[in-house]
């Protein structure tokens, strides 16, 4: 069913929607919260928790991409399903790539309390990630936003692990240096 | 330091732009370019420095000049003449940096010219900020999309480059081809190589072997995946099928080949589709990827379809059943061997799934 046709059965308050949309997108909500969690159980709960979460935010809410809007959901859920599970423990201990993130997050956490407002930021990224090239930014997101393991995204591009986390080291330098230059850090 | 709970930066891309969100769940597209790996800038910027430090001593700066010059004139002769065959396997050295022209072949899609590079430049400026391009009898080849791949794993040292141009518009005679590679270097002026010779589609097309393939493979729910036509040259392969089902699934399926040579390669996935005009055809095509090449010059190929558990969904099948409608994962071809029972991180094994069909290579396509 086309994406337009499955927001219209929101809209509508048509509970096919769900069915719809489970069926066109579960895979790829399940993989997006797999990448986060690595526990079926609970990724399972959090995609199935997706479809009531669009339920309830369309309407008012009509997505331009219906699919970027439930990974959007899903990702969000599985992060504050993880941030629980592990609170009080070292995070990276769940999630490899955070460890990767240190710098960055320490930064970011830093700057967003003394400095700026989460959307100038948010914006900055935005601009940054457009102007990497297609290859880095497409490994910078498949690591960072869909969580895929580095074996994932070395076999998506052909190259090798250790080709990933070059590209992935040089972008998570240059971002720190663009949001310094900025003045943002 | 302020404290983190390490979440920060993956909260702020939740709500990044939705255009890029799209981009990163769809397939990549076919084509070359992304193939290309980059490699680190650093060691750019540590040559130029180096280069600038002892560039101030006077014995060091005459060296240069001299070795300057007699690469430049060097490179004036190469480029004012030379055949193809005289041109082919030349390297050129310029502040340090070595590049040599391997191969350049013509097939029916596309012209591809391979490089060796000294593995000490950083392949993220190869891919990023390099420059290529093509001129052919004094005009610059603009229009033509272009693509890159590059090895990550160097060989002896260099690192397999490849550019390609696409396009089946090049002239009969070549007679003044020019590839010219720029270089970037952090605050410095750019290294630029040039390989000029003269050719003809027909030199640059002999090395291309196009055969008509009629093979079927069977696969093991009655399927059958149909062979249609094997490009072969000594930088890249690409074989077109189709078949009824699609490639991606729970299992994963590639070619694997081994030519009279004995070199090995193996074909990917690169394409998956429906075709427009025909109901449950699909049209497969498969390429080898970079590093991983077959000989022109062989006598013959075999070929078999192989398969493994796709790690993408290797997740899903260690659970008990849930009674979940898993449809969307529904494999095409049934399972007919054990489960891998592996743990998640373990690589799962390629296993044949087809006989061996042997193409010979010597005998004319149709």
């Amino acid at each position: 069913m086309e994406d337009k046709k499955i927001i219209d059965l929101f809209w509508e308050r048509d509970e096919k929607a769900i069915a719809a949309a489970s069926d066109k997108y579960y895979g790829l909500c399940y993989r997006m919260a797999w990448n986060v969690l690595s526990d079926r159980r609970d990724a399972e709960e959090c995609v199935n928790d997706t479809w009531f979460d669009a339920w309830k935010k369309i309407p008012p809410h009509r997505p331009n991409v219906l699919s970027s809007f439930l990974v959007k959901i899903v990702r969000c859920r599985a992060i504050d399903s993880l941030r629980k599970r592990c609170a009080g423990k070292r995070p990276e201990i769940q999630l490899a790539c955070m460890e990767e993130l240190e710098i960055l997050n320490t930064a970011i956490s830093q700057s967003m309390e003394e400095k700026l407002e989460r959307e100038e930021l948010l914006l900055e990224i935005d601009t940054f990630l457009c102007r990497l090239s297609a290859k880095n930014r497409d490994i910078f997101l498949q690591r960072y936003w869909k969580m895929e393991p580095l074996k994932e995204i070395a076999k998506r591009h052909h190259c090798s692990e250790g080709a990933v986390k070059q590209s992935l080291f040089h972008t998570r330098k240059k971002l720190y240096k663009r949001l310094e230059s900025e003045g943002m850090l | 330091m302020k404290h983190t709970d390490g979440f920060e930066l993956l909260d702020l891309l939740n709500d990044i732009d939705d255009n890029l969100i799209v981009g990163a769940n769809q397939p990549l597209p076919k084509g070359k370019g992304y193939l290309f790996v980059k490699r680190a800038a650093g060691m750019a910027a540590i040559l130029a420095v180096l280069f600038l430090t002892f560039y101030q001593t006077k014995p060091v700066q005459a060296m240069v000049e001299k070795v300057t010059s007699v690469i430049s004139e060097l490179m004036v002769v190469a480029e004012s003449a030379g055949s193809y065959t005289d041109v082919k396997n030349t390297t050129k050295t310029k502040d340090g940096i070595s590049v040599t022209l391997k191969e350049v072949l013509l097939s029916e899609e596309e012209l591809a010219v391979s490089f060796l590079i000294d593995d000490e430049v950083d392949t993220d400026t190869l891919t990023e900020n390099a420059q290529f391009s093509l001129y052919i009898n004094g005009k610059e080849q603009k229009d033509l999309d272009m693509g890159t791949t590059c090895s990550y794993e160097a060989i002896d040292g260099k690192i397999p480059f490849v550019v390609t141009w696409d396009g089946n518009a090049f002239p009969v005679n070549m007679k003044q081809t020019k590839i010219k590679l720029v270089l970037p270097a952090q605050d410095e002026e750019e290294v630029s190589f040039s390989f000029a010779f003269s050719t003809s589609r027909e030199e640059l097309e002999k090395n291309t072997i196009h055969k008509t393939l009629h093979n079927k493979v069977l696969l093991n729910d009655g399927e059958i995946l149909q062979l249609h036509t094997l490009t072969l040259n000594d930088i890249n392969s690409k074989i077109e099928a189709t078949c009824t089902k699609p490639f991606s699934g729970k299992q994963e399926y590639q070619l694997q080949a081994v030519d009279s040579e004995g070199n090995e390669a193996d074909y990917y996935v690169s394409v998956d589709e429906a075709l427009p005009d025909s109901k449950n055809q699909r049209h497969i095509c498969f390429e080898t990827a970079n590093g991983s090449q077959l000989s022109s010059a062989s006598k013959w190929v075999k070929l078999q379809v192989v398969r493994r558990k796709n790690a993408a969904f290797e997740e899903e099948s260690a659970g008990e059943e849930t009674g979940e409608d898993w449809s969307v994962y529904q494999e095409v071809f049934v399972i007919d061997d054990e489960e891998e029972t592996g743990e998640a991180e373990k690589e799962p094994k390629w296993k044949p799934f087809s006989e061996k069909i042997k193409i010979d290579l010597n005998v004319s396509g149709e």
